[in-house]
Formats: C-alpha cells, structure tokens, sequence
C-alpha cells in the first residue's frame, strides 16, 4: 500500500502491474475497497500499470468529517489527484458499481486525463424503476434499520450461482465501512 | 449519491467521444439511454456473475476490457519480441520479480520436466530460480526472431552445477549447451514456451553419463 494526502486527507493506493505499459486506474463502488479489485488487478497486469485507489471514508483511506466528501464529484476530484501525484498525464478509468459514475464525473471534468472510460456494472444511468427504490433506501440507511437496508439492497445484486462466502465478506466490507460513517450519515 | 446529475455529464461525455465500454451484470444503468446520450458506447454482458462476483471471477470483464482497450485506444504496433527479450533480461540479471508482468495466470511451460512444476509465473520463477542457484546458469542470446505469435530465441546456457538439481546431487562440473526455445505471445503477454534443449550434452559434461 501506497498513501498521498489530498485535501487534508490520507489516501491509499497501489501502484502495480508493467511499469512501462499503459496506464489504468481502478475505483471500486460505494461501501466498498479497492482490495475487493484485487483479482481484476491482478489479471490486468500484463497488459496495463494498474493503479487502484481507496476512496476516501472507504479501505485504507481516512474518513473524511464533511459528508461532501462523500460525494460523486469529490470522489473524482481525490482520483484526478491521485493521476497528478503519480504523473499520469492520461489513464484508462475503469470503475465497479459508483466507481463507473466517479470514472465518468472524471471524464467529464478532465477529458484530457480519460483516454476511456470502462464501466463494471455500473451504477451511472440507474433504471428508473431502480431509481424509484433507490431513494428510500438512502433514506433507510440513514435511520437505525440502516444494517437490514443495506442488506437487502446488497442481497438484490448477487445471483444464486455466486460464492456465497464472497459475498458475505463483501457484505461485512460494506457494513463495515457504512458503521464508519456514523458522523456523516446520522440516524434520524 | 442521487443528486449528481447522470444525463448531463453522460451526455458531455458523449460529446467528448472518449471511448466507453459498459460491462453489464445485473442491470444498475439503463444503457439504451446512454447510447442514446452517448453513441460511441459499446455495451457487454457477463454471464453467470453477479455484482459483486464479477470482481472475484474477473475472466470474462478483463478479456473484454483488454480487448477494447486495445482496439479503442487505437493498437499499438504489437511487439511480440519485447516481453521476451525482458523475460532472458529478468532470468540474467535475477530480477525476477518482473516476470509477474509478463506471464500470463495460465502460462504453460512445456520446457520443464513434467509435472515438476505448476502454471503461471510462480512456477516459472521457481525453476529460474532453479536454474540460477543450483546450476549457476547464466544465458546468451545467439539469435531471437518474432513472427505474429510465434517467437523463437537460439541461446548458450552455461554454468556449474552445484546443487541438487531436480533430484541429481551437486557435481561441481561446469557446462555449456545450446538450446531453442518456442514461445507463444498474444498481446505482448508470454502465455506458453516449449523448448528443444541438449539435454544429452548437459548430462555428459556433468557425468551423469558416460561422455
């Protein structure tokens, strides 16, 4: 693990995979790490520098005080960080879940920087019967059924024929990170 | 998360023209709407994954982002010759770390004595490692020729044999041979090798056998 700090927060990273090859930045979803890439790292290496960053208030980086750090556009202003403090004057964005959303909010503020953008079931154009679920969820995980909430919704993505020791530990990632956010997220 | 403004900055990405691939899983983002917004979209599917799964069983997504970075980012001129030419670079200097990025998860190689060792660059590295510590092996390359996936390298290998060697106790002899080595290269990526080796000359000049 590597770490930068950015407005005022420590930030952890890995930077992997053939130096001399190009370079693609992974940025994993909401409540999740980048440690749960670490496979897609992992088979990438060959062909790409891999780098994959911990959002803040997510793995190894810190929790921010400000909700607003929190946000989509914040989260892509702390990975165009990340590119500078590396010297990556263009990367592949490749983001999992709202990571595809912070890979596009990228794109948009810094067009220079994205040579692509690849989306990994990406939550950027959510389905608007998804959508119409969506909000009151957010809501819930604001209240103190917060844990049964995000169960359910984490529940709603995985298919039968998945680990399911995997996706119980993605699980524990998530209720563990959403605990962390008790100061930012407080229940009503 | 729901006050960011998903139309408007897809749709500004889709004025930019920046490629776009979307590898869908379990149907979080509506991609008839964003092809709409953004037309330079290419859209696959994973099979058998969910959300999450799909970052633990990552074949499928990598093959494909791979392959349209590759197309997308408009190919370079694929060089088949250099990843070998860094794998006997790496084997010399005793950099082995650097065979990670060359070999593929799956690599094959054909060259080692059977059942010996397992696929993948841990395997390989164990038998260079081999070869550097129990036979002091050091390799010059003769000649070294690529053509599409095919790369084919001449090589002297010598050294001294001084420690136990797939079984076969240290001899103190040094040797010399020659060998061809067969690598197949898919992208720059090292995915097999077989090798035609005097393995008969090595076993004289070590006196496993009679010269």
């Amino acid at each position: 693990m590597q770490t930068f700090r950015h407005r005022g927060l420590q930030i952890a990273y890995d930077d992997t995979g053939h130096p001399n090859r190009p370079p693609l930045v992974l940025i994993h979803g909401w409540l999740s790490k980048r440690a749960d890439l670490a496979a897609v790292a992992r088979a990438l290496r060959t062909s790409h520098r891999v780098v994959s960053i911990d959002l803040p208030g997510h793995g190894e980086s810190e929790v921010p005080e400000d909700e607003g750090r929190l946000r989509i556009p914040s989260f892509a202003d702390d990975v165009a960080a990340l590119c500078d403090e590396l010297g990556l004057s263009s990367a592949a964005l490749v983001g999992h879940s709202l990571g595809a959303a912070v890979a596009v909010d990228l794109a948009v503020r810094r067009p220079e920087l994205a040579a692509a953008v690849v989306a990994l079931d990406g939550v950027v154009l959510m389905p608007s019967a998804l959508l119409e679920g969506f909000a009151p969820l957010l809501a819930a995980l604001r209240s103190p059924a917060w844990r049964e909430a995000l169960g359910g919704l984490l529940t709603s993505t995985f298919l039968p024929t998945d680990d399911p020791d995997f996706c119980a530990a993605c699980s524990q990632t998530s209720i563990r990170c959403r605990n962390t956010w008790s100061r930012q997220l407080p229940n009503r | 998360m729901t006050d960011w403004d998903a139309e408007s900055a897809v749709a500004v990405l889709g004025r930019s023209g920046t490629p776009v691939l979307a590898i869908d899983a379990t149907g979080l983002s509506d991609l008839e709407r964003f092809a709409t917004l953004a037309p330079q979209l290419t859209v696959g599917k994973v099979v058998g994954v969910g959300h999450d799964q799909m970052l633990a069983t990552p074949a499928q997504s990598v093959a494909m982002i791979q392959r349209f970075l590759y197309t997308a980012l408009g190919r370079r001129s694929v060089n088949n010759l250099a990843p070998v030419q860094q794998l006997f670079d790496a084997i010399t200097s005793g950099d082995l770390g650097i065979i990670d990025t060359l070999v593929s998860d799956d690599f094959v190689d054909h060259g080692a004595p059977p059942g010996t060792v397992s696929p993948g660059p841990e395997g390989y590295k164990t038998t260079m490692r081999l070869l550097r510590e129990a036979m002091q092996m050091t390799w010059t390359l003769i000649d070294i020729v690529a053509q599409d996936e095919r790369v084919m390298a001449w090589v002297r290998c010598e050294g001294r044999h001084v420690g136990n060697f797939f079984g076969i106790p240290p001899t103190g002899r040094v040797f010399s041979f020659e060998a061809m080595h067969a690598f197949r290269v898919e992208d720059e990526i090292v995915r097999e090798h077989w090798a035609v080796r005097d393995d008969l000359g090595l076993f004289r000049q070590i006196g496993l056998i009679a010269a």
